[in-house]
Order: structure tokens, then sequence, then C-alpha cells
């Protein structure tokens, strides 16, 4: 890769580190004050007890119960955030794809929160794995997400699935309707050109049809569920 | 004295939820939606005194629901609400004509300060 290339492609991955950072932790504010709110409600409720009026059990045990559901929801973007962190530890690791590309559209999740599409994720019961950079694939998909979900309509669902095939791991984004404005092939090609060349893989535009459109990338595997070791994609089982 | 009717708006049902109510504890009617868009619609069809509107919302942005307030309901009071209070924000706010501008979390007791005052600034203005 060409040096030019290569701080580009630095210089997206910082931005792309700096909006997640952004998102995940406003996402835990959020949580954090509805957190805070619900257990002033409580304390309403409770002071409001406290001078006579009836105690209304039912909606304290739903308020605690919110409570916990935004803790979760809270801690589970910080630990989606701890995971984007940790992806600068190893370089080119060998990780199992269908771990990864759930963190993955999870990150993903956070950042097109704003959007309100929902993202599926289907996968098979199986495992592979890819030598390749996570947060990279991670970028991959959330380029490709962003292609498909760009001025689309709110709760719009778009899937995300991967299968093992005889050239790598094929990973299919797909949104379940057209996509407004159409595709422009060649831009998404040439958007995905400089991540495709250090993720070794190759991506595919499928014609929309009444169901959408399909954006595909396939990389490398490094071990396939059936045990076949490839490094050039060419050796599968 | 008549009741205070506030418009709360945020993407988060579980935070209008509680503030709706808090503020209802409060003797203050309190009207929660969770999209720019409703809010745009409910004060078309129902007369509020203070608006409380989130900055950041998904569909349309809070300083953009400002400015068509003004030009829609010019006598209602709007209170901006933000997680993380951006300069450019604050300044955009008050050029548009926002009564304040709050960082997330607010204390209860001060958001009912703030809308009692807003709601006096109001009266002093006159109605719609």
């Amino acid at each position: 890769m060409s040096k030019p290339d290569a701080v580009r492609l630095r210089e997206d991955g910082m931005a792309l580190l700096g909006r997640t950072i952004a998102v995940h932790s406003h996402d835990v504010i959020n949580a954090f004050n509805v957190i805070s709110e619900m257990a002033g409600l409580q304390l309403d409720l409770l002071q409001e007890a406290a001078g006579g009026e009836p105690v209304d059990l039912v909606e304290l045990e739903k308020i605690c119960r919110q409570i916990r559901s935004y803790a979760r929801s809270g801690d589970a973007t910080v630990r989606s955030l701890n995971w984007v962190a940790h992806r600068f530890d190893d370089v080119n690791p060998e990780v199992e794809v269908g771990q990864t590309l759930a963190k993955a559209v999870t990150a993903a999740g956070h950042l097109l929160s704003v959007r309100r599409v929902s993202i599926a994720l289907e996968a098979p019961d199986e495992q592979a794995f890819a030598r390749v950079d996570p947060f990279l694939l991670a970028y991959a998909i959330l380029l490709g997400l962003e292609t498909l979900t760009f001025k689309s309509p709110r709760d719009k669902t778009v899937t995300v699935g991967w299968q093992p095939v005889p050239q790598g791991i094929e990973i299919a984004i797909e949104s379940g309707e057209p996509v407004e404005p159409p595709l422009d092939r060649e831009a998404v090609r040439a958007r995905f050109e400089l991540l495709l060349r250090e993720l070794g893989g190759a991506i595919e535009t499928l014609e929309g049809d009444a169901r959408g459109e399909r954006l595909v990338l396939t990389i490398p595997a490094s071990r396939t569920p059936a045990g076949g070791v490839s490094e050039t994609g060419k050796e599968v089982r | 004295m008549r009741q205070i009717r506030v418009l709360f708006v945020d993407d988060e049902p579980g935070l209008v939820k509680a503030v709706v109510k808090r503020l209802k504890l409060r003797n203050i009617v309190a009207t929660g939606v969770t999209s720019s868009v409703d809010a745009l619609r409910k004060t078309d069809e129902e007369e509020f005194d203070v608006a409380i509107i989130d900055v950041r919302m998904p569909d349309i942005g809070g300083l953009d629901v400002l400015r068509s307030l003004r030009q829609r309901h010019p006598a209602m009071e709007v209170v901006l609400l933000s997680g993380h209070g951006s300069v450019k924000n604050v300044e955009e706010g008050e050029r548009l004509g926002a009564f304040e501008y709050l960082q997330k979390p607010v204390e209860i007791e001060e958001l009912v300060e703030v809308i009692h005052k807003a709601a006096d600034r109001r009266q002093g203005g006159g109605d719609e």
C-alpha cells in the first residue's frame, strides 16, 4: 500500500474511532440519565408515601425493572466500546468470524442508532476463522451498512450474514427494501477499495430488485468449519 | 392560578416517561413525545407554555425544531437540553431565542425553576 493510502486509511480509522467513542459515550450518558431520572421518580414516590399517600407497589416494581434494564444496556455499551479498544492489541490476529461480526454489528448499531434502522445478524451454527484486522472488518461492515441505509425510512431492517464459501468467508449485507437514492455501484466499489486491499477481500455489488440491495464481501479464511486451512482462500475443503 | 403546560421532547422513552411523571407530581401539566415530528404536530394541536427539547434528536435536530417553533408559535418559550454542551449549539440556541440551555442530567428542582421562569416570561409577553 502506498504511503498516501496508508495515511488515508489511518486517518479514516482514527475518524471512525472518534465517532465510535463519541456515540458509545453518548449512549452510556443516556443510560445514566434515564437511571438517574427513574431513581429520582422512585424517591418522589417514596416521599409521597412517607407523607401519607398510598404506595403504588406495581409502579415501583416497574421502575426498578426499567432501571435494571437501562443499567444492562449501559453495561453492554461499555463492553462494546471495550471490544473496539482492544482491537488494537494485535496486528492481524486470527479472529472467530461470527463473534467478530456480532461485535462489529453491535458497534455499528450504536453508530447508526440515529438513523433508527434495525440491524439483524444471520449466522450459521458453526465457527470459521480469519486473520484480519477486526477494526478494519468492523469499518467495512459499518461502511456497508451506511451505504445501504443512507436516507432510509425509520425502522428499516438491514441484515448482515456470513457463510463459508470455497473462496473463504462470504459476508453479505442486505437491505430489506430498495435503497434510495439508487446505489452508484462504481462509487461503492471505490469507497471500499482501500479497505479491501488491507482486508484481502473482494466486494461485489449485486443488482437491486424489489427486495433491495446486497453488498457481498469475501475475505480469506484461515480456518474453516470443516477444519480446512487456507491462507490463500484456494485450499478450503 | 392556571397550571403551566409543558411539552417535553426527547428520543429516549424511559427519560420522557420519568420526567413527565416527576413534573406532574410538581403540579405541572406535562406531555411527552419522543420525536421532533410528534413535537411539531403536538404543538399545532395543543397550546403549551414551555417546550423542553433535546438538541440531539434523530429525525429533526432540536435547533431546527426551535427554528420552526419560533415561526409557528412565537409566544411559546423553548428550553434546550443537551447531553454535552457544545458552545456552538449554545450560541445558536441563544441566537434563535431559546429561553435557556440546560445540560443533562438536570436536577428536577432546577428544571421546575426554569419552567416557572420561562412561563412567567411568556405571560409577560402575552398569549398566542
